[in-house]
């Protein structure tokens, strides 16, 4: 058994778990969320998000580039003492622990609603979980290596739908461009970018474990640059394709993008393996999270074994995710009005607080020196 | 050794399955759904297939290939699952290919119809939505059909087709329905299907043990809804003109009267039609152009010479004339129902968008019906067929 410090991940495994975390849920929800206040010009909302997604990555990677080999968590206690540091870490863990909720919520009621109607949401959950955990227990790197393997079936299923959408395009969808107006647009890129870029502060959680000898502010800004890429290619295809009165009532227009793929005739009803799509990138994100906040949890408390964490964390996640999201209505109010100001302030104001005493305390040093 | 038990244990369990699954023999696929209003009530009809007819093993050939199901309850659910009390299995509607609505719900409005089916994770969005026209949504999936088995499958084949090659019929899904019934400045048409001939008939199997069967459907014409709501039907030049505008319009013919009751015959080939709008001194203005080509199918009408270049000129000129003829017909009717269905609206909320949302509330009352319409159709002939003057003697 190697100690936790040798474990190691290569740039390229980093960058496709950073991949697959931009996408994470948001292809699943987001279009609808981005259509609800920007219409035809969704499109543009991600467009902006991903902008604002790309800062959110260089603030990742600033932080990155400085914590030199540590945790989030344990940097913070180094620098802040053990009180304050370790309050700071609780926040972050806070934050993890609340996007897994969010996650596993998405995925039960995706799997109830579209796929397996009479199927309790607890079965899905239990077995969901377990799958998590036992990936988590074979170490980051197994699961990073898993990662490596499923990302190019991401990759082919999700060309194998541009491709064969392209047909049904409507480029008039589109139009009027712009027109919806910049608060509007602002409205939909808020939650996009939320959702997709600023949850990604879970890689800070990654980074002492990647085996790269220069900077990491290229792996992750290529992360959030293609994650960011394909996510508007999705809502392109969503907006052309469905245009934005069904993209806006359907809750989850990605599977109905899947529904309309029909290649003469006989290549049809392809949604069930579409929806592997969107399995990879929400289990790989909760997994992340769920690397994050177990790991996370037992470097604040100075364990020397974080695996009898596993499933009681399991356990807690399961029964808050059905307790905090009741149905689906309460679940899509959280998400639209409150979660992306909870995405800001911990997945933004936090880190750029953590980079303000990386700087101080490097600066510091420095005089000291 | 406990741990390999254990291991083993747990691979039984992972081996049950599905928890939502559901055999094909557990499960009544559903190819056509009907809608009537009954004293009140929903009166929903489900046509399903009878598998082991269609088999092309095993036939029995002494049972219908379809079997229709009917629940009534004041909501849509409530009626499908009603009709469990008769149906030996619980309906699937993945596989729905038209769904019928009586003209009366559409009187009444598609908005709950529409919700219930959007709503529901079975249905998907690629099936036909069609009006009943004159007889009840049940009694059309009550029909033997000559030629395809599935009578479901006969009535869309025959949509597809009459749309491509006959004009006055729109095949529309789900996902366009939702669409015309959200957006502004476009209203929804629906083509409707009306039975002709015996109408006791088309229940009994006799009705295809003859050459000609003596209880038929036939799409006719258009139904106009404004908002949710039917609120009249397109005759057929009214119905040509509207799939000539929306650029629905693939093939259709054409007759030229030349003295009595000769006409030229005319085959539209090809037709693309653009919508363009203009703002002049703050009013709206619609171009509609049409671009056809075409053939020369019946020639009844000795006077005209094939041969003759100026005599195509003059028939295209006819032609695109009747052509117009059929748009400014649809655009009037669309005019006196105050009712958008050409999408005239749309197509300016997207050129003046500024413009557009000033208008758009009163756009179907105030605005459309004074819009000035131009058309600019041009029309081609292309072909005589395989040959030119025929040297048939005309008497």
């Amino acid at each position: 058994m190697k100690g936790k410090a040798d474990v190691k991940i290569s740039v390229r495994q980093f960058t496709i778990l950073v991949i697959l975390g931009v996408i994470g849920d948001s292809i699943l929800i987001l279009p609808t969320i981005t259509a609800t206040s920007a219409k035809q010009d969704a499109w543009l909302s991600m467009l902006l998000a991903m902008l604002l997604g790309m800062g959110a990555g260089w603030l990742f990677a600033s932080i990155a580039d400085r914590l030199r080999g540590e945790s989030p968590v344990t940097a913070m206690q180094a620098r802040l003492g053990a009180w304050a540091g370790g309050a700071a870490g609780l926040l972050l863990l806070f934050n993890f622990f609340m996007c897994v909720l969010t996650l596993l919520s998405e995925m039960s009621q995706f799997m109830t609603t579209q796929l397996m109607p009479e199927t309790p949401v607890n079965a899905i959950l239990i077995v969901f979980l377990a799958v998590v955990i036992v990936a988590y227990r074979y170490g980051l790197e197994a699961f990073a290596r898993m990662s490596e393997l499923l990302f190019p079936v991401f990759a082919l299923l999700l060309v194998f739908l541009v491709v064969f959408l392209i047909p049904q395009v409507k480029i008039e969808n589109l139009q009027p461009i712009g027109r919806t107006g910049f608060f509007s647009i602002w409205e939909g890129a808020l939650p996009s970018f939320a959702a997709g870029f600023a949850e990604m502060v879970v890689l800070l959680m990654l980074v002492p474990h990647v085996a790269a000898k220069g900077k990491l502010r290229r792996p992750i800004l290529t992360g959030f640059a293609v994650g960011g890429a394909m996510m508007l290619a999705v809502v392109l295809l969503c907006v052309t394709v469905l245009g934005p009165s069904l993209m806006e009532t359907k809750y989850y227009p990605t599977f109905v993008l899947a529904q309309k793929i029909t290649v003469g005739d006989f290549l049809e009803r392809l949604e069930a393996i579409m929806a592997f799509l969107w399995i990879i990138t929400v289990f790989n994100k909760v997994l992340l999270l769920y690397y994050g906040l177990t790991t996370g949890l037992s470097q604040l408390l100075k364990l020397r074994e974080d695996r009898m964490l596993t499933i009681p964390l399991g356990m807690i996640l399961l029964v808050c995710t059905v307790i905090g999201t009741p149905n689906i209505t309460v679940y899509n109010e959280i998400i639209v009005n409150d979660y992306p100001w909870f995405d800001m302030t911990f997945g933004l104001a936090l880190p750029a607080l953590l980079l303000a005493l990386l700087l101080v305390k490097r600066s510091r040093k420095m005089s000291g020196e | 050794m406990l741990s390999k038990l254990t291991i083993l244990a747990l691979c039984l369990l992972m081996l049950t399955g599905c928890w939502s699954r559901r055999e094909l023999n557990d499960i009544l696929v559903v190819l056509g759904a009907g809608i009537d209003w009954e004293e009140g009530e929903y009166l929903v009809s489900f046509q399903v297939v009878n598998p082991s007819e269609i088999s092309t093993q095993r036939k029995s050939a002494d049972r219908p290939p379809v079997t229709l199901y009917q629940g009534k309850g004041k909501t849509l659910f409530e009626a499908a699952r009603s009709l469990t009390a008769e149906a030996p299995r619980k309906v699937y509607m993945g596989h729905l290919q038209l769904y019928v609505l009586s003209e009366e719900i559409a009187r009444r409005g598609l908005n709950d119809v529409v919700d219930n089916m959007l709503r529901d994770n079975e249905f998907r969005m690629d099936f036909n939505l069609v009006v009943a026209k004159g007889t009840s949504a049940s009694d059309i999936l009550k029909l033997y059909t000559p030629l395809e088995k599935l009578p479901t499958n006969n009535m869309l084949q025959s949509l597809e087709t009459s749309e491509k090659s006959w004009a006055p019929s729109v095949s529309i899904m789900l996902d366009e329905v939702l669409d015309k019934l959200s957006n502004d400045g476009t209203e929804l048409a629906l083509t409707g299907i009306q039975l002709i001939g015996d109408p006791n008939m088309g229940e009994s199997k006799k009705n295809v043990e003859v050459y000609h069967p003596p209880s038929r459907f036939r799409y006719t014409g258009i139904a106009a809804f404004k908002g949710d709501k039917l609120v009249s039907w397109l005759n057929e030049n009214e119905s040509k003109g509207y799939t000539d505008i929306t650029d629905n319009l693939d093939s259709t013919s054409i007759e030229l009267a030349c003295g009595e009751r000769d006409y030229m015959g005319i085959e539209i080939i090809s037709s693309n039609a653009k919508i363009e709008t203009k703002l002049r001194s703050g009013k709206p203005e619609v171009a509609v152009s049409i671009r056809s080509e075409a053939n020369i199918v019946d020639r009844s009408c000795k006077s005209v010479d094939l041969t003759d270049p100026e005599a195509i000129k003059r028939l295209e000129e006819e032609a695109a004339k009747q052509l117009r003829s059929h748009a400014e017909a649809a655009v009037k009717k669309a005019k006196r129902l105050k009712s958008d269905i050409l999408g005239f609206g749309n197509q300016l909320g997207k050129d003046y968008p500024e413009y557009w949302k000033t208008v758009k509330d009163s756009w179907n009352e105030r605005y459309f019906p004074q819009t000035e319409v131009t058309y600019n159709i041009k029309l081609m002939i292309r072909k005589t067929g395989t040959t030119g003057n025929s040297t048939l003697k005309h008497s």
